[in-house]
């Protein structure tokens, strides 16, 4: 049956189904734009790496989410990029720990677009030797990411902070994992993750959603397949499992990061907790607070200081960074600014200026095709009502969200990785 | 969509767009110069010292407060090189006024707080002050010298340092490290008072507030705005080769994970009447989109990479093709690159191809009008060139373009400079490898 919501004091309506085979499609409609974007999402990250399918336990290589994402491309007659281009579409795609999305944006010949979409994804077509051939591609993907400093401080934090959960493995896996790949690996994950009723399709721009719901039925397979179940390995406890790493690179100044493991959530609460932790990072280490003027000033922060809560499934995380000169004194800052919220709380004023700001963000966002699209994918897959966000702004006060700093962000849980410049 | 084009004062022009179409609404002031390595610099820092503090607002807890509290406004310092042109200020953007709760009205009070910032600095004798100074200038002493970490978008800076020797196109829009070092509050208040009053000004806005209502706030605002003589902006020099030039190759070592290969070209004769969109068209057959050439050529039939892509900056006549490689598929990689633009100047393009370019660049410009940012950036670069059009204009001089189009551009296109930066782990190893032997 189909779903009609209109968000009035949001200036957005969406369409929602679910087809009989379990696909998900939520359309957002956007009269008067030019543009279209359609995201067919599948339920399948990095993370997923081992799972089980009816009795068996399936352990696949690292980087298979990607290199699938990659070789999907292919079909029969070649590559799909000649048949969206010809009508004037820029497709892409991308993986990520606990999503992949095929994706494209056009203005005209939507229809011929979105067939295209929903038809290559579910037709997978490999080779050995296009399996092959693909991992020159994605070797020079890999040796792209491990040159970019952000991404190495970032894995080595990782490093620190779990013992099995799958997050700490890079996304595109290494040099080694991807030469375990063959074709039959990447038909095996096809099978196992890209069932419709494990996926999302969702659409936003000034289209009919009747027919984008007519097309996913015509053009996705009836029935429900039997749902792999993931296997993140075993639980984590809060702890890292060493609190600190410094490494030297090529980087100009000293790179900080650092983290925690939180408790993971679902549905409507990792909604919640993810405004929640929004609102109370923003207050407390935010652009406007003492902890970053402070530093600021001092020269210990050059450009940004970024902190933000994750929600992966089996896992969650807190994590920070900065570009110092002296990144002990940041942390000496955090620690700080944590102690003082334990004792004195976020200051009431600071929140609600706060919650106005994050309002304005989190409306704007609706501006853009891409995030919307990727939004309403999420809350498919994470399984909380789409746009809900909006209406929990007035319950969320001072109280909540010092509650939570205090709760999910203890000192002695934190992990910090440190690229220090080399020394010519 | 209803565009307005009007002077305000001498040398001071504003763009008006008018929708209700988004909830964000965008008001940029862009200050130009010539770009010059004494100042580059200067003018980069000045709009960050001056987000700093304002006479109202003098110190960044409270402009940071002032802006959360018109629901998360951002004010934001730029700074663009545009051909052989700098331009600095702000960018604002703001939520629509009819998405907020009723009453409320942020994008006046934004674009107010933005002159406030520009015009009304927080200063000491008439001086801005030398802790923020002193403060910003480090930082972007800093930010010159991070530019190291990222190898992709350096080894394009030192191509342009290596092509453009001697030309003001070298210059990059941050300038250099040691003309930043020679920053302090009295040379930097010069610059800034100079800038202000003899430096040509573009304001664009698009949202929903009547024009009416926007003059008002601008003339009340640009009241204290001082001006005195407009300098003339020089024209972007571009550059024919001439027929005995022998094109550059050159080859640097960082501490790279890997090699990054450049080449640049002079788009030469054909720069004496060009044509915009067939330059666009041109760039989405030979490497600008997943359909093009070069992307479907080096990087899907023969793997030599994962990133590959070309770029036209028409305002001063170049073209760059640009990949991440390893070092061993340097020949291979660099003649491909050369046989696919052969291909285009024998006019060895396929329908596909053409047809593929020709709908990539209608829906680039038929998708400006869907935000407010891309229609204010669209309108700045067409402010800068010598006919300004709208995108739907645009999009139906694509539809146009011809293959001999593309093949009369590739024809006059003549190679400058090749780039290749190596791993210096890679080339020791070579050369103790060499000492060995």
């Amino acid at each position: 049956m189909i779903m009609i919501k209109e968000y009035r004091s949001l200036g957005e309506s969406l369409y929602i189904e679910t087809l009989d085979n379990g696909l998900k499609i939520l359309v957002s409609v956007k009269p008067g734009f030019n543009s279209k974007t359609a995201f067919f999402a599948v339920n399948y990250g990095s993370v997923m790496q081992n799972f089980t399918l009816g009795e068996k336990l399936i352990k696949s290589p690292a980087g298979v989410a990607h290199f699938l994402e990659h070789k999907l491309f292919d079909n029969p007659d070649g590559s799909v990029d000649g048949a969206f281009a010809l009508n004037g579409a820029s497709p892409n795609a991308f993986t990520s720990y606990d999503m992949t999305a095929y994706h494209f944006d056009c203005t005209d010949n939507f229809d011929a677009n979105l067939s295209t979409l929903l038809s290559f994804v579910m037709t997978p077509y490999f080779t050995e030797e296009s399996v092959a051939k693909e991992r020159g591609i994605i070797e020079q993907e890999i040796r792209m990411w491990e040159g970019r400093m952000s991404s190495v401080n970032l894995s080595n934090l990782y490093s620190c902070m779990y013992e099995n959960h799958p997050v700490a493995t890079p996304i595109l896996g290494t040099k080694q994992s991807i030469s375990e790949i063959t074709a039959d690996t990447l038909y095996t994950c096809h099978s196992a993750f890209y069932n419709p009723s494990n996926m999302a399709l969702t659409v936003a721009g000034d289209v009919d959603p009747q027919a984008v719901f007519d097309a996913a039925r015509a053009l996705t397979p009836a029935g429900f397949a039997e749902k792999a179940l993931p296997d993140y390995g075993h639980p984590e406890v809060l702890a890292p499992i060493k609190s600190r790493v410094t490494k030297d690179a090529d980087v100009s100044a000293p790179q900080l990061v650092f983290g925690c493991k939180v408790m993971p959530k679902e549905g409507s609460a990792l909604l919640r907790a993810s405004l929640v932790s929004e609102i109370a990072l923003g207050a407390v280490f935010g652009k406007s607070s003492p902890f970053y003027t402070t530093l600021y000033k001092s020269g210990m922060i050059r450009v940004g200081f970024s902190s933000y809560i994750d929600y992966l499934p089996g896992t969650g995380m807190f994590l920070a960074g900065c570009e110092s000169p002296e990144p002990d004194r940041v942390l000496e800052s955090f620690a700080q600014t944590l102690q003082n919220i334990r004792e004195n709380g976020i200051d009431k004023r600071d929140l609600l200026r706060v919650k106005a700001a994050t309002y304005g963000y989190k409306l704007r966002s609706l501006e853009s095709f891409d995030s919307i699209c990727y939004d309403l994918a999420d809350a498919a897959f994470c399984g909380y009502e789409p746009l809900s966000e909006f209406a929990l702004f007035d319950s969320i006060d001072s109280d909540e969200c010092s509650r939570f700093i205090c709760d999910n962000i203890l000192s002695d849980n934190l992990a910090v990785s440190v690229l220090m410049p080399k020394s010519n | 969509m209803l565009i307005d084009k009007r002077d305000l004062l001498p040398g001071v022009r504003l763009i008006y767009v008018n929708t209700d179409k988004f909830k964000t609404g965008v008001f940029s002031v862009w200050i130009k110069s010539a770009l010059d390595s004494n100042t580059a610099a200067a003018h980069a820092v000045i709009p960050h010292v001056l987000l700093r503090g304002s006479k109202s607002l003098p110190d960044m807890e409270q402009i940071s407060a002032a802006l959360e509290e018109m629901y998360g406004s951002s004010i934001s310092p730029i700074n663009r090189k545009i051909g052989e042109t700098q331009y600095v200020g702000f960018l604002s953007s703001f939520p629509d006024d009819k998405f907020l709760p009723e009453g409320t009205k942020v994008a006046a009070p934004v674009i107010s707080l933005l002159f406030d910032l520009l015009l009304r600095p927080n200063t000491h004798g008439g001086l801005l002050l030398q802790e923020y100074v002193n403060s910003e200038r480090d930082k972007h002493i800093e930010q010159i010298l991070s530019l190291k970490n990222d190898k992709g978008a350096y080894a394009q800076i030192r191509l342009l340092d290596k092509m453009f020797e001697g030309e003001a196109y070298a210059i990059s829009a941050m300038g250099t490290a040691p003309e930043a070092k020679s920053i302090n509050y009295l040379k930097l208040t010069k610059i800034y008072r100079e800038l202000i009053q003899t430096a040509p000004i573009d304001i664009i806005y698009c949202g929903s507030m009547p024009i009416d209502d926007l003059l008002s706030v601008l003339t009340e605002e640009l009241a204290v705005l001082p001006r005195t003589v407009i300098k003339n902006l020089p024209e972007t020099e571009i550059k024919f080769p001439s027929e005995d030039f022998v094109p550059r190759t050159v080859f640097e070592d960082e501490d790279t994970e890997q090699e990054k290969l450049i080449v640049g070209w002079r788009l030469g004769d054909y720069m004496k009447n060009p044509d915009l969109a067939s330059l666009m068209v041109f760039n989405s057959v030979f490497g600008g989109d997943m359909s093009s050439k070069l992307f479907v050529n080096v990087r899907e039939k023969m793997s030599l990479c994962y990133n590959i892509s070309s770029f036209v900056d028409r305002f001063k006549g170049v073209l760059f093709a640009s990949c991440g490689i390893s070092e061993d598929d340097y020949d291979a990689a660099l003649s491909e690159i050369f046989n696919q633009l052969d291909a285009i100047r024998r006019g060895e393009i396929s329908e596909f191809e053409m047809s593929a370019a020709i709908q990539s660049c209608v829906s680039s410009y038929r998708s400006v009008a869907d935000s407010a940012y891309s229609m204010q950036s669209f309108i700045l670069n067409q402010l800068a060139s010598s006919q300004f059009m709208l995108p739907l204009e645009l999009s139906e001089l694509c539809m146009r373009v011809t293959p001999a189009d593309l093949a009369g551009i590739a024809d006059s296109v003549v190679l400058d400079t090749v780039y290749l930066m190596r791993d210096n782990k890679t080339s020791e190893n070579a050369k103790d490898t060499d000492d060995n032997d």
